[in-house]
């Protein structure tokens, strides 16, 4: 499967920044296009996700596949175009090194509607890049 | 299940940003949201700012955070809201994610 990934320095203890992720609903904050996560269940290992692009709805259900606070957070998405983010914490000082890697599939269908793989890894990797950008803006005064 | 796609969405609230002003210090923004039912806009803006972490204060029609350095503040009908932002805290490119972050909440939350 294809692969983004895309880390930054945070000025933030690590365990403060994992808590960005265990919240499943925090993810609105700051994911580009994520509108909305309802259904969560009780223990948050599972919700449902709506993503909002120039008004076209798209729904689907997520996972979560491990939480090992403050380390790493890791979720998939079940439906639709599958996919597996990975949000890794490491201290560095005072700081936290955040990283995220999303793998996800590709399939032909979509592939030629954007015409190149190529072109889906750049926007891929600009949703990364913006998502651990935000963690870090938000997290720092 | 399966992925769902929507043309429209009905859940969502009409919010039209109609005033910015961005200064190094300072930044401003009223908003004039459309619903067909009233909205509960404290609820709304404290579970908002929760998600952001930020600790916030409701006194009746308003809210504040950052210390008071951040106020959202709205004149309510039944059927339009005009909501008023004002945040002096923070880096600029905080502030404007956090503004963006508010009114994507106003938008879908339910």
């Amino acid at each position: 499967m294809p692969k983004v990934t895309e880390s930054a320095l945070v000025a933030a203890p690590a365990e403060k920044v994992f808590q960005m992720f265990v919240e499943p609903q925090r993810a609105v904050m700051f994911v580009p296009g994520l509108s909305r996560i309802n259904n969560i269940s009780p223990d948050k290992r599972s919700w449902d996700y709506e993503f909002n692009w120039l008004g076209l709805v798209i729904s689907g259900h997520s996972e979560c596949t491990a939480s090992e606070a403050p380390k790493k957070y890791q979720f998939k998405t079940l439906t639709g175009n599958k996919s597996t983010w990975t949000y890794r914490c490491e201290p560095d000082g005072a700081n936290t090194k955040l990283s995220l890697e999303v793998e996800y599939e590709v399939p032909q269908q979509q592939l030629a509607r954007f015409a190149s793989e190529t072109v889906l890894q750049k926007m891929n990797q600009n949703t990364a890049r913006e998502i651990v950008s935000h963690i870090k803006t938000l997290l720092e005064p | 299940m399966s992925i769902r796609i929507r043309i429209i969405d009905l859940r969502r609230t009409f919010i039209a940003r109609v005033y910015s002003r961005d200064t190094d210090r300072r930044l401003r923004q009223v908003w004039f949201a459309i619903h067909r039912r009233e909205r509960d806009w404290a609820v709304v803006f404290c579970n908002a700012l929760d998600l952001l972490m930020e600790t916030s204060k409701v006194d009746r029609q308003r809210i504040s955070f950052a210390d008071g350095a951040g106020q959202i503040a709205w004149q309510r009908t039944a059927f339009w809201t005009i909501i008023l932002l004002d945040m002096s805290a923070f880096s600029e490119k905080k502030r404007h994610l956090l503004a963006a972050a508010l009114l994507k909440s106003a938008r879908y939350s339910d």
